[in-house]
């Protein structure tokens, strides 16, 4: 069953994420997503991510796709106007590509490329009505289209229970379609269950993002670099503690997932360099059979 | 209010030709209001050019820089500025474009204008219009994310927007939480459901030219 499928029933779903290459050499990136077959539903493609450079997220899909991969492919609206998002959208639907996550993206100031204008013609909740649009076989002009999509399209949220702007705006894009919603990376499944009361209501379906710690070193990166995701200390310590941090990181991750699979209607696997323990963490899970 | 800041005055002398003779000019407008183009700031420029050897001719504080009625009037107040070659002027674009214009003169910038913005009990206040031709702030209960978010948002913040503070950087707020603040004081939370569509940036550009009788 295919992911858009697997949404439509109500079904657990597994996604998780790879990066495209900086460059263009795409044998890492192969043997990444190989170590994914058979244990997720589709591959996200991240669109220059955290405004660094990388190749195209079009390119990377298609490349996915002929090796027989689903993909969830990321469009932001910090680099394409509203023309070229939408033209971007129809060529990404010829190629295959059938899930879109929406977002509004990292300002060019966090990146790599200094000086870079920012576009943001649109944001993420216009994008995604106009992936409607697309979906009816309409521009955004609501002029029609020889031929439309029939894209899933879906949106990101910060699951904090207590950020109500952000609560409202998630609202807001399941009003403007966003039918399923990965989460940033969940530590605390107790908020995050009070998070999933707070939303029950909108229909959508919420995957919960997992980013597993294999080290101290993966606790600074998110320390430094993802500002809004706290992890609890005992995690750190459990990390810090043991003998082997990679054993216990998928311990950590299983642990979670099985707190949240009666909650959400999925899980995101996001590590942060590799997928080299993604499937032990899904065994260990239960979430492979 | 248009803001401006001073560039770095020893990049730009390093790029001006020691053959020209210069007149300094200021805009007793904004430039003078926010200090950076006012007789003070002016005079200094001046003394500064004269310490580095160039020629340094005058110089003169134009009541508004971007609104000159006769370029005769000011040459007349200022006979020295027929031995300029050329202007160094601490005004907004504007004030270097229309003395450009009036003059007939080469202009060098002294100031980079950076937004339209405010002062208010001593306080500028940046960015808070970008001039986008489609006016809708009423809707924001009076502050302009088109201005004031770095991304222009209309429709509420980005996932980056974390206990009020915006995503490029700790000591700037996130616009969005101070229209939330307003919302829930006015008990209105209207901004955050309705469904703002794209801005109109078709009537940014005009097609009837840039020159219009008053
Ligand atoms: S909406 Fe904002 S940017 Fe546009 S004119 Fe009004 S204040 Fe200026
Ligand atoms: S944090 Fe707020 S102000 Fe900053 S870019 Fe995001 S929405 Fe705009």
């Amino acid at each position: 069953m295919d992911f858009k499928r697997k949404i439509e029933t109500g079904k657990l779903v597994v996604t998780t994420e790879v990066a495209p290459p900086r460059g263009t050499d795409t044998t890492l990136l192969i043997e990444e997503a190989d170590l994914l077959s058979g244990c997720v539903d589709a591959l996200n493609v991240s669109d220059n991510q955290r405004s660094i450079m990388r190749m195209s997220p079009l390119g990377v899909a298609h490349v996915l796709q002929e090796q027989g991969h689903e993909v969830i492919l990321h469009t932001t609206c910090r680099d394409r106007n509203r023309l070229a998002l939408q033209s971007d959208l129809l060529g990404a639907w010829n190629l295959g590509v059938r899930n879109i996550l929406a977002m509004t993206g990292d300002h060019p100031l966090l990146g790599d490329t200094m000086g870079t204008k920012p576009v943001y013609d649109l944001d993420s909740t216009q994008l995604l009505q106009a992936i409607q649009n697309l979906n009816r076989g309409h521009d955004i002009m609501n002029r029609r289209l020889d031929g439309g999509t029939g894209f899933m399209a879906g949106a990101v949220v910060r699951p904090d229970p207590n950020d109500k702007m952000q609560l409202l705006r998630l609202k807001r894009k399941v009003s403007c379609g966003a039918r399923f919603i990965q989460t940033q990376p969940v530590y605390n499944t107790e908020e995050f269950k009070e998070f999933i009361e707070k939303v029950s209501h909108l229909n959508t379906h919420i995957i919960a993002g997992i980013l597993p710690i294999f080290s101290l070193k993966t606790v600074k990166f998110i320390n430094d670099k993802l500002p809004g995701i706290i992890i609890p200390q005992e995690v750190v310590e459990r990390i810090k503690n043991s003998t082997d941090p990679a054993e216990e990181g998928i311990e950590l991750a299983a642990e979670t997932i099985k707190k949240l699979q009666d909650v959400a209607g999925g899980v995101h696997i996001m590590p942060i360099i590799t997928h080299q323990h993604t499937e032990a963490i899904l065994k260990r899970a239960g979430m492979l059979h | 209010m248009i803001i401006s800041r001073q560039k770095d005055l020893q990049v730009l002398f390093e790029g001006l030709s020691p053959d020209d003779s210069f007149f300094v000019i200021g805009c007793g407008k904004c430039a003078k209001k926010l200090r950076v183009g006012g007789q003070k700031e002016v005079e200094e420029v001046f003394w500064r050019l004269v310490d580095r050897g160039f020629r340094a001719v005058g110089w003169y504080v134009i009541s508004t820089a971007c609104s000159i009625n006769s370029w005769e009037e000011i040459a007349s107040e200022k006979p020295e500025i027929d031995d300029a070659t050329a202007f160094l002027v601490m005004a907004c674009g504007n004030g270097v474009s229309v003395i450009n214009r009036v003059s007939g003169m080469k202009a060098y910038p002294l100031l980079d204008t950076t937004s339209i913005g405010g002062v208010c009990d001593d306080y500028m206040l940046h960015e808070q219009c970008a001039a986008c031709a489609d006016c809708n702030i009423h809707l924001y209960h009076g502050i302009c994310p088109y201005a004031q978010c770095p991304k222009g948002l209309q429709n509420g913040p980005c996932g980056g927007s974390i206990d009020g503070v915006c995503e490029i950087g700790s000591e700037r707020s996130c616009v969005w939480a101070q229209i939330y603040e307003e919302a829930e004081k006015s008990e209105n939370l209207e901004v955050f459901t309705e469904f703002h569509p794209p801005k109109d940036h078709s009537k940014k550009v005009r097609r009837e030219g840039l020159i219009e009788k008053i």
